[in-house]
């Protein structure tokens, strides 16, 4: 294969993957029936854990499970206030992401960690894949296989289209959001985790840049099954690269069309081929339980 | 009740949050308005500290009623442009005894209600730090005459209270180019921008000239991320131009440019760090040709606050200590031949002598 078409491949892959993994974090709680406004504020949560875990246990690995932990946290704090209170998730969503940027942000300056930098790496194969790329590709298997060939996949969806006969016939609807909410959180937070010291090797403010909205995105694009989510985020990651490559390869094209281009390629895909699609029925709706 | 508690729970931690994205500083000192007089910038920058000091304490007038917005697109934690702008504000705040405050990592989109905000809050200076801001001061400078605007980064003004700051972006540039092409082997140099405006379209200008005229032949090709923090984007904007054979990159988007450099050192390419000394980013950075806005910015400031400044447009640059270059070093160092270093420092020294490269 043309070389050039390898490293476009390539390259639109491993810029992805931190999207992947918020992605099918989002469509993990949103399956459930609850809006995941939050995964900006989770993602870069788990961006600055993962960073200050990975330098003092001097584990890299480690530092992801610490970002997995922590954004878990954050997620059921996020369910409790969803679940328990009824919450707006929309609402509360924004409110998470705007904690998370300013936590992270106040813990930085208070700690100076910007001045901490990774040292150690996922090692890379030949095509600079590492490890967490391949996990992300298995991810999405076992992600199809939980929806729709485990009974506890098809309970989620189930919460998600009418929990009021999923609790008639004597599941918790509460015990299996909060699942919900604790094991996608941990998705999203091993994405900010890949993020900060995957791909890069320090945390910087904002360094999310939006990529849990696009995660939002990704995932109504692919009418909420793993592989059409899957194809969202390489529709944006092409995109991506495929603004860079236009104006590094030409020099002269207008960098203002090459930046539109993955946000033009999602809306277009978006209006080709999900205007039909149907989300959760009960999704954003408050659920309680009747008496 | 237990909703409102929460409710005012979860308030006070969005307030923690959001603390995070200003900042400010206050304290009081005397000093006196000096007599109205033309001075530029450039020479506010040549008087002794000792001077202004003495100045201002032998004549009794108290600043600690003037308050100074500051408005940022980047982290003001960034550890380079934005952060020398955010330095300045302090410096001056411990100077004057004025009130300080700033707002960072600012959207477009926010630009203009941040600075009505400033300008419906009594403040009497507000700057801008950046391009980007430009238009923006310009429209919001015009309703609000008896307000004193600057704008860093710019080669314009506007009557009567827009004062434009270029931080020397020619000079800038062309000694960034001379610094690309002297270490580049095949002539192949790539930059990674942020955003586009007046003062980055004159560096990069001046970034191809200068090339060009120490390496025949030497080719820049810019890529625009359009973020100054995603470090991301950075890197795989600069992984594009290193598989299109760049040998040698630079970069000019504040904190995101890290990821440049990271790109660099993982790719074995030659970075030459520009705006902000990012040498301690990775080993791939040669040096730096550091645009130290902090004393550009502090120098306007201080004719604001003489009212002096008014409109226009002033430029200060390498002989005001605003563009230096630092040493060179990293896994490259030796790309650079002492004859080619001879250059560079010739080229440094005639900006220190006030050339003006445009012309050449």
């Amino acid at each position: 294969m043309n070389s050039s078409i390898v490293t476009f491949i390539t390259s639109m892959i491993i810029y992805s993957t931190p999207l992947l993994f918020a992605a099918l974090g989002v469509l993990l709680l949103e399956m459930t029936g609850i809006v995941h406004m939050a995964a900006e504020g989770m993602m870069i949560l788990g961006a600055y854990v993962a960073v200050v875990a990975s330098y003092y246990l001097n584990n890299i690995w480690l530092g992801a499970l610490c970002a997995m932990l922590a954004s878990a946290l954050f997620g059921l704090i996020f369910a409790v206030l969803v679940i328990e209170f009824n919450i707006n998730q929309t609402v509360l969503g924004i409110a998470f992401n705007l904690i998370g940027a300013g936590l992270t942000t106040t813990l930085n300056r208070a700690f100076k960690t910007d001045a901490v930098t990774v040292q150690q790496q996922f090692a890379k194969d030949a095509l600079g894949f590492s490890a967490p790329i391949y996990i992300g590709f298995v991810c999405i298997i076992l992600m199809w296989i939980f929806m729709y060939k485990t009974n506890t996949g098809i309970r989620f969806r189930s919460v998600g289209e009418n929990p009021t006969v999923v609790e008639s016939m004597g599941i918790s609807v509460k015990k299996l959001r909060y699942e919900a909410a604790i094991v996608s959180s941990m998705f999203v937070g091993f994405g900010g985790a890949f993020l900060s010291t995957g791909l890069l090797s320090k945390f910087t403010e904002n360094m999310s840049s939006g990529r849990g909205f696009f995660a939002l995105a990704a995932v109504t694009f692919g009418k909420y099954t793993p592989f059409g989510t899957f194809a969202g985020v390489l529709i944006f990651g092409a995109g991506e690269t495929l603004s860079f490559r236009l104006q590094a390869g030409s020099g002269s094209f207008p960098y203002e069309v090459a930046l539109m281009i993955p946000y033009i390629l999602i809306i277009v895909a978006l209006c080709a081929f999900s205007r039909n699609v149907k989300d959760p029925a009960s999704l954003g709706l408050p659920y309680k339980k009747s008496a | 009740m237990k909703r409102k508690v929460l409710a005012l729970g979860l308030s006070v931690l969005m307030a923690v949050g959001l603390m995070a994205g200003c900042g400010s500083a206050a304290s009081s000192s005397e000093a006196a308005p000096a007599e109205s007089k033309e001075e530029s910038v450039a020479e506010s920058v040549a008087e002794s500290e000792a001077e202004s000091e003495a100045e201002a304490e032998s004549e009794e007038v108290d600043y600690s009623a003037i308050q100074i917005g500051l408005l940022l697109s980047g982290s003001a934690n960034d550890g380079g442009w934005s952060q020398l702008a955010a330095d300045a504000l302090t410096n001056a705040a411990a100077k004057y005894g004025c009130t300080t405050n700033f707002s960072e990592s600012l959207q477009p989109t926010d630009f203009e209600t941040t600075m009505r905000g400033y300008a419906d809050a009594g403040y009497q200076i507000i700057v801008a730090h950046g391009a980007e801001f430009l238009d923006t001061s310009k429209t919001v400078a015009a309703d609000y005459p008896d307000i004193q605007f600057i704008n860093t980064s710019s080669m314009s003004g506007q009557d009567p209270n827009l004062a434009g700051i270029d931080l020397g972006s020619y000079e800038f540039g062309f000694l960034t180019g001379v610094v690309c092409g002297l270490t580049s082997e095949n002539g192949k140099i790539g930059c990674v921008n942020a955003l586009e405006g007046d003062t980055t379209v004159l560096w990069g200008e001046a970034l191809k000239k200068a090339a060009a005229m120490v390496h025949p032949g030497a080719e820049v090709t810019i890529v625009y991320t359009g973020s100054y923090d995603d470090q991301l984007k950075a890197k795989q904007a600069t992984q594009e131009l290193i598989n299109q054979g760049c040998d040698t990159i630079t970069e000019n988007c504040d904190a995101a440019g890290i990821g440049a450099i990271q790109q660099c050192t993982e790719s074995g390419v030659v970075n030459v760090c520009a705006v902000s000394d990012y040498r301690d980013q990775g080993e791939s950075v040669i040096c730096a040709v550091v645009q130290n806005s902090t004393i550009g910015i502090e120098a306007a400031i201080d004719s604001a606050i003489r009212g002096e400044l008014g409109s226009g447009a002033v430029s200060v640059g390498a002989a005001e200590g605003v563009i230096t270059i630092t040493d060179f070093g990293g896994a490259y160092a030796d790309k650079l031949t002492d004859e080619e270093r001879a250059i560079i420092a010739d080229y440094y020294q005639r900006a220190l002598d006030k050339e003006d490269f445009s012309k050449l």
